[in-house]
């Protein structure tokens, strides 16, 4: 085992990584920070975001605004002060990434372009034509390349986090390119190592995608807290699950079910707009939730379309013509084409929910720290707070940029103040994990393929955009069957060099106690909210018993404890979340009303 | 190792620039395992050229300058002989009747028109026209090659007298 | 979900557990012959051959994939977004450089399909090449914006559509390095920078917002910089963005010319503008 010594590790190098390790650079650049990756960080997820970052730029639009929406769209189920950070500091990292570079698409005068994105009810979200998150991973991972203080170690898997006396002491982690597991000591650690949406067999997200992060922090004794709500993507390719972004309707894309009807309006999101007239927070612009949970019904009622890949609806972008649509919006339509031999321009493209984002994560508070004191988590793999039940499109992309500053400096400032020195007891605990770990190639009898297979079926089953205690109980079973036959699962390849078997494995046991959080989570949540909905009698929110964030705190035997904390709510009481007509009507005029004093009912500011 | 030590690193790092190893910062605390590693490189073929459609076509684009470049030579040898005197001159002249420079020049027509043509295609790429937001289509700028061509080899028909 | 995909024991592995939602019914079995190479056992890579069943919807990728969870789990290959913009799965497909994700089996039927590892790279392991030499000449070039800094309050930089036109196509590079397996240049001249190298250095020279094309010009004006490049264009050809690198290196050659001309005049390198 190779040690290493630095006063910051950062374990992934996404858009989160990326923003961090910069800011700690920048804050101190006399620390040593080391950026620590399972993939060169230019294949990083974020490079597959499409849609924009939201922050407020327009005339019409307002912080406030932008809070009032991400606190609705999260079903009041956002932490209020991290919200009002948030959306008070987004602009700003939007124009810092145009300083860097990066490539925001423009109006005709040279200022920035924002579109309308699902949820918000102001058009605010930047974009770099369609493949935003593309231009933010590729201008932070050029910018990180300026400063001399942060060291990568690329095709480095992460194992484990290593505590010792109560605070983070480092990172264990293997190096595939050399074939020996390295020991990053250091005091301060920041996660950032996206989601796990893998965890479900159909889903947006790419191979990496597996919860490491959440369940190095998880097995450290860190709560995953709000790991219930998952979103689904409303449009997602049937078969592939390739992401097909909320920015096609953003610029007027509509959705049709078998018989040509714009189904929406029927499900509180209309009245019907006209077509190539999108309005903010109608029909098709309306939450993620709200419209995969349109889906699933006209599913029921057998109003989808049938194709070879599953059952689906159409996004029907024809109206905007061929040569708007190869401007704003090519990577669609080379996506289209390629896989599924569909020219949008020309016919409508099938999409159906796909499983995307985890709300979910490593419990933060507003300054991304943990409950492990040297350990803070940004971006997908943290709840910071931010979303709630339910992710607004285009916060997230946000959220790694103004989050990821703030770890950062957070991350700097407490290496600075609390360094920590080189200890046996922590070298030898790695050692002999990472040896248990090794020790896994070459051994078992459970193929790897048959149990990630069988967890993904079991998650789409159970935990997906309609749940019942019964389908539940049966994928917590199941997940707990899945990982006793884990104790023994098969390894056969021996080679030390770029073993992808053996890191598959080790991602597996990541998502397989990621997925017990989150199924052990939506069994205690009996309410429905955001994205956590339930047809069990438990069908609507419940506000006095469940305004609370869930948490799960592991065992190593058995289901985790599920405990529950409260919501830091300011400003925003808890309203009836409402879009469409329903929405316009429950909205009263802006009150001056002072914080903490509670806003009419049925009203939201 | 010390705080101080490893800033003195920072430290030194920094003074070089942003050329400065970032590896610099981190310390390495004891000896490395040994590396797994046996990178294997295949070595480029001598013959990669014709390996594909792609490269041959490439291949011949660049044999079409020694072609060409043989028979400005022999251009240049003439020129020389003009200036020496008749005897040289005739001398010149009978020699291109000789079948391997009759070769030579079949040769070097078509080679001038495949060195035309291909120098010509990959024009577009080096000159840009920016009209509004968009380039100018690559076709045009292949074109414009062509008319200036055809423009110039006008001219000069015309001044040595249409021969 | 068909009533045998219920039945785990009767998984057939082909489709990753979406059941009857997965790739359709099967067309036909392609024989792939797949490079490989163990850098603990192997003196040299041999090649393996591997029968894979495939449907209308199968790509290269899930091929691959298929053989390592049903067939072979050794087999090691690099993938990610499955969606052709992380840029991971290059391979020489019948060798031609290609993504092996979208590149669908149906169009190499009947087969069989050799797979091997991009050309002009050390081997590590199997498909997996040696990106390193790549990652430093990326550092080399200094690829990001070199500016005053403007206070960060405010609307930041202009900058029109038209202005974006002159370096947005080079910024759509998603390193896959198709483009140095295509280059003979990368194979012959071993410490050229090489297409993507060049291009990310282009796309910030012509960034109306960069002022670094003096700091960037010595790495590019030398002989490993541009000018190993003879203009082949294969890298151009084999680019599934459409980034044409070609451009941008003929384009960087006669800036640098004219640069090399204007230095007698103008001020040089690294003086203060």
């Amino acid at each position: 085992m190779q040690t290493l010594r630095a006063d910051i590790a950062i374990v992934g190098g996404g858009g989160a990584g990326l923003r961090a390790a910069i800011a700690a650079a920048s804050a101190n650049p006399e620390l040593s920070i080391v950026l620590i990756s399972k993939v060169y960080p230019m294949r990083s997820h974020t490079v597959a975001a499409e849609g924009g970052a939201a922050g407020v730029v327009g005339e019409g639009d307002s912080i406030d605004k932008h809070f009032a929406d991400t606190v609705s769209g999260g079903d009041w189920l956002c932490d209020q002060d991290v919200v009002q950070f948030f959306v008070e500091h987004a602009a700003e990292e939007m124009y810092q990434l145009e300083r860097w570079g990066c490539p925001w698409s423009r109006k005709g005068d040279g200022n920035v372009d924002v579109r309308r994105f699902g949820g918000m009810s102001e058009p605010r979200t930047w974009f770099a034509a369609d493949k935003t998150g593309f231009h933010l991973l590729h201008t932070l991972f050029q910018t990180s390349l300026k400063h001399a203080s942060i060291a990568r170690l690329d095709e480095h898997l992460a194992l484990e986090l290593v505590v010792h006396d109560d605070r983070v002491a480092g990172v264990l982690t293997y190096n595939q390119r050399d074939g020996y597991p390295v020991l990053v000591e250091a005091g301060a650690v920041i996660m950032a190592t996206g989601g796990a949406g893998r965890i479900y067999a159909q889903n947006t997200n790419g191979a990496i995608v597996t919860g490491d992060g959440m369940a190095m922090a998880y097995r450290a004794g860190v709560a995953l807290r709000d790991m219930e709500f998952v979103q689904y993507h409303p449009t997602g390719l049937p078969g592939s699950g390739i992401l097909i972004t909320e920015g096609c309707r953003g610029e007027g894309g509509v959705l049709l079910n078998k018989d040509g009807h714009r189904y929406l309006a029927d499900y509180g999101l209309g009245p019907e707009t006209p077509i190539g007239e999108p309005k903010n927070k109608y029909m098709e612009l309306g939450p993620r939730d709200r419209l995969s949970q349109a889906f699933w019904h006209e599913q029921r009622k057998g109003s989808t379309i049938s194709t070879p890949r599953g059952d689906a609806v159409h996004l029907d972008l024809r109206h905007l013509g061929a040569a708007y649509l190869h401007e704003r919006l090519p990577l669609i339509c080379e996506l289209a084409e390629k896989y599924l031999g569909v020219d949008p321009a020309t016919e409508p493209i099938p999409v159906c929910p796909t499983a995307h984002y985890t709300m979910g994560g490593i419990e933060t508070d507003v300054t991304t720290a943990t409950g492990l004191p040297g350990l803070y988590a940004v971006g997908e793999c943290a709840s910071s707070g931010l979303h709630g039940a339910n992710r607004l499109g285009s916060n997230s992309l946000a959220e790694l940029v103004v989050l990821g500053k703030v770890a950062g400096e957070q991350a700097a400032a407490f290496a600075w103040s609390e360094p920590t020195g080189p200890s046996v007891a922590v070298r030898t605990a790695a050692q002999d994990t990472g040896a248990r770990l090794v020790s896994m190639m070459g051994r078992g009898t459970e193929k790897p393929a048959l149990i990630r297979a069988e967890l993904g079926r079991t998650m789409d089953d159970g935990v997906g955009i309609f749940r019942t205690a019964e389908g539940m109980a049966a994928t917590a079973a199941k997940v707990a069957e899945l990982k006793e036959r884990y104790a023994d699962v098969q390894v056969v390849d021996t080679c030390p060099v770029y073993n992808t078997d053996w890191a598959g494995v080790v991602e597996l046991g990541a998502m397989l106690d990621v997925a017990q959080a989150m199924v052990h989570s939506a069994i205690g949540r009996e309410e429905s909210r955001g994205s956590h909905q339930r047809l069990d009698g438990f069908t609507e929110r419940d506000d006095d018993r469940f305004l609370a964030h869930s948490r799960a705190w592991f065992r190593t035997e058995g289901a985790p404890t599920i405990s529950y904390a409260p919501v830091a709510i300011t400003t925003s009481q808890p309203a009836r979340r409402a879009y469409g007509a329903a929405g316009a009507a429950a909205t009263a005029p802006p009150s001056a009303a002072a914080p903490g004093a509670s806003a009419p009912e049925g009203a939201s500011r | 190792m010390s705080a101080s030590t490893v800033s003195g690193r920072a430290a030194a790092a920094r003074s070089k620039g942003s050329d400065a190893r970032p590896e610099a910062l981190v310390v390495r605390d004891g000896a490395a395992p040994v590396s797994a590693r046996r990178p294997y490189r295949a070595p480029t073929s001598r013959t990669w050229f014709l390996k594909t459609r792609e490269y041959r076509a490439y291949a011949l684009r660049e044999a079409s300058s020694v072609v060409v470049g043989l028979f400005v030579f022999d251009l240049a040898v003439g020129f020389v002989c003009l200036h020496r005197g008749l005897d040289a001159w005739q001398w010149w002249v009978a020699m291109q009747t000789r079948p391997v420079n009759l070769i030579l020049t079949a040769l070097s027509v078509v080679m001038s028109l495949v060195h035309a043509t291909t120098w010509f295609q990959a024009t577009p790429k080096i000159i840009r026209i920016r009209r509004g937001r968009r380039y100018v289509a690559d076709g045009w700028v292949v074109a414009q090659h062509y008319v200036l061509l055809l423009a110039f080899a006008a001219i000069v028909y015309v001044w040595l007298g249409g021969l | 979900m068909s009533e045998e995909c219920a039945d785990s024991a009767n998984c057939c592995g082909s489709c990753d557990g979406a059941g009857d939602r997965g790739s359709g019914a099967v067309l036909g079995t392609i024989r792939l012959q797949v490079q490989r190479y163990r850098p603990d056992l192997d003196t040299a890579p041999s090649v393996q051959e591997y029968d894979v069943p495939w449907g209308q919807d199968t790509s290269v990728l899930d091929a691959l994939t298929w053989i390592k969870d049903e067939l072979d789990p050794s087999l090691t290959f690099r993938w990610s977004c499955r969606m052709a913009i992380c840029g991971s799965c290059g391979f020489m497909l019948n060798g031609v450089p290609k993504l092996g994700c979208e590149q669908f089996v149906r169009d190499y039927a009947p087969g069989p399909l050799l797979v091997e590892p991009l050309e002009n790279f050390s081997v590590e392991r199997d498909l997996v090449v040696d990106l390193e030499p790549f990652m430093s000449r990326l550092a080399a070039v200094k690829p990001f914006v070199v500016a005053d800094d403007v206070p960060l309050a405010g609307p930041g930089n202009l900058q029109t559509p038209e202005q974006m036109l002159a370096f947005h196509d080079y910024a759509m590079c998603i390193n896959c390095l198709l483009c140095y397996s295509a280059c003979p240049q990368v194979g012959i001249a071993a410490d050229f920078l090489g297409p993507a190298a060049v291009t990310a250095a282009v796309r910030y020279n012509r960034d109306s917002r960069d002022h670094g094309e003096d700091l960037r010009l010595p790495v590019l004006d030398s002989e490993a910089g541009l000018w190993a490049c003879t203009f082949v264009g294969a890298c151009s050809t084999a680019c599934p963005k459409g980034v044409d690198p070609a451009a941008a290196i003929q384009q960087a050659k006669a800036a640098a010319a004219k640069a090399w001309a204007g230095e007698f005049v103008l001020p040089r390198h690294g003086a203060v503008r």
